[in-house]
């Protein structure tokens, strides 16, 4: 599922991220959608967050017994990258026989 | 099991200091977070995950732990180097060049780095660094190796003029232990300064040596796997085999430096000359009933392929690929400036845009 010059995984968390954009989410909230270890989940998303393409904060309001939880959102350029990810990722979907008959509409507009 | 969970938490809390600043709050990002994971097993490895995630992003324990391996391989050469029993006088100097050599390798990323920084932030660099790191090791394995086989014919020798052989011995010694020292070091500082970060060498430049060169060794090697030339019975054989063994490695060099300029050509020699010096020789090493006898008794009478032959044979076959190192980066480096000058002369010329007058575009 490797696309955008991104790889596997990191493509599923993009997507993961994408699919709610103005939403902050947690950490176990990502792994548990992307099927992705913590180990694996939160250098990605370091990696993200380096490049400008994730957001991280912390959550405003210290809730009772428990410790606050750090949130991850996509950033404006997060945004675009995803789009292109899921785009790449939809056309890759797309049925052969879609794709031949417009190779073959094309060939007959030539 | 939540026992060993918390446990796990703990240590995570205590390893976060081992973290650069910037990356401290992702540490704790993790462990708070494993309070929101249900518990048992998913929140145990919820902190494991933590734990490996402190340990990728703690420079200082991947750099203790290359020291450590280190240290664990130089030690383990300095035994075998050590030739305990030897009463040849070059031994003593042979022990001492080793020793030096284990703690330059180690010592050397830790001086180096407040000058030239850590490995430059890409994966050409990590890869070339690893890569020629293992190779300047494995050389050293196998220059320990030679000396105990080559060598050991000189262990109980008696020869004519006892005292000015022992003396002959000693001063050879201790000029081949300097050498080996500053050749050593030298291809280990060139491997870090190649890949490290504040000398902004391009990866490209790096791919391009590292690649060729090693390339060229290969098939160097495959064509002269035993240090001497394969004797063919065809004469047209003979003479293509000589014509693309003697190409291959300037061919190499040529295209470190079409592709990657000069500098990659210099690349492409230190490389070819480390790989093709561990290949062949361990290969000797490995089968030394198979090399030529370029040395032999001269008496027609008595049996050949003796020890004492073969030790010499294999001893003298290796010295060229010795040279080889010292050679070889300088051969690169001018074959790769012909080569980088070849590319220039191929790349079209900037447009010319003369005052009022039409664009045009020529080649150099």
């Amino acid at each position: 599922m490797a696309s955008g010059g991104f790889s596997a995984q990191t493509s599923l968390v993009l997507v993961a991220l994408g699919s709610a954009a103005s939403d902050w989410r947690h950490g176990y909230d990502l792994a548990k959608e992307t099927g992705l270890k913590s180990g694996t989940l939160y250098p990605i998303l370091i990696r993200l967050a380096d490049r400008g393409l994730v957001d991280a904060c912390w959550e405003d309001e210290q809730p009772a017994g428990r410790p606050r939880r750090h949130l991850y959102r996509l950033s404006a350029d997060g945004l675009v990258a995803a789009q292109a990810v899921q785009a790449e990722l939809a056309a890759a979907r797309a049925p052969r026989s879609v794709v031949a008959r417009r190779i073959g509409v094309a060939a007959e507009g030539a | 099991m939540d026992q060993l969970t918390g446990a796990l938490a703990t240590v995570l809390r205590w390893m976060v200091v081992l973290l650069p600043a910037h990356r401290r709050e992702w540490a704790r990002a993790v462990r708070y977070e494993a309070a929101a994971v249900p518990p048992g097993r998913a929140r145990l490895w919820w902190v494991i995950g933590g734990l490996w995630l402190v340990i990728q992003e703690a420079e200082v324990i991947r750099r203790v732990s290359f020291t450590v391996a280190g240290v664990a391989a130089g030690a383990a050469m300095v035994w075998l180097g050590w030739h305990p029993g030897s009463a040849n006088p070059a031994v003593p100097a042979e022990r001492v060049a080793m020793v030096v050599v284990v703690v330059v390798l180690a010592v050397l990323p830790w001086v180096a780095r407040p000058v030239i920084g850590p490995v430059a932030d890409n994966r050409v660099a990590r890869v070339v660094r690893t890569g020629g790191y293992v190779a300047v090791y494995t050389f050293v394995l196998v220059m320990a190796g030679l000396s105990r086989f080559a060598g050991s014919r000189f262990d109980h020798f008696q020869a004519f003029d006892q005292d000015n052989w022992e003396a002959d011995m000693r001063s050879g010694a201790v000029i081949g232990a300097v050498v080996i020292v500053l050749t050593i070091g030298g291809y280990a500082a060139a491997i870090l300064i190649a890949t490290a970060r504040r000398t902004r060498v391009a990866p490209t430049n790096v791919a391009a040596g590292a690649g060729f060169g090693a390339g060229a060794a290969v098939i160097a090697y495959a064509l002269m796997p035993l240090g001497n030339p394969l004797h063919l019975d065809n004469a047209w054989l003979t003479a293509g085999y000589s014509i693309v063994l003697f190409a291959a490695l300037p061919a190499g060099f040529l295209a470190a430096g079409r592709f990657g300029g000069t500098l990659a050509g210099l690349y492409a020699g230190g490389a070819a000359a480390l790989l093709l010096s561990v290949l062949t020789i361990g290969t000797m090493l490995i089968l030394p009933g198979q090399v030529d006898l370029i040395w032999a008794n001269p008496d027609p009478n008595v049996t050949h392929g003796t020890t004492y032959e073969l030790q010499m044979s294999v001893g003298d076959t290796a010295i060229k690929y010795q040279l080889g190192l010292l050679l070889l980066p300088l051969i690169g480096l001018v074959f790769g400036a012909v080569g980088s000058s070849l590319a220039a002369q191929q790349e079209p010329a900037p447009v010319v845009a003369p005052e009022g007058g039409p664009v045009r575009v020529g080649t150099r």
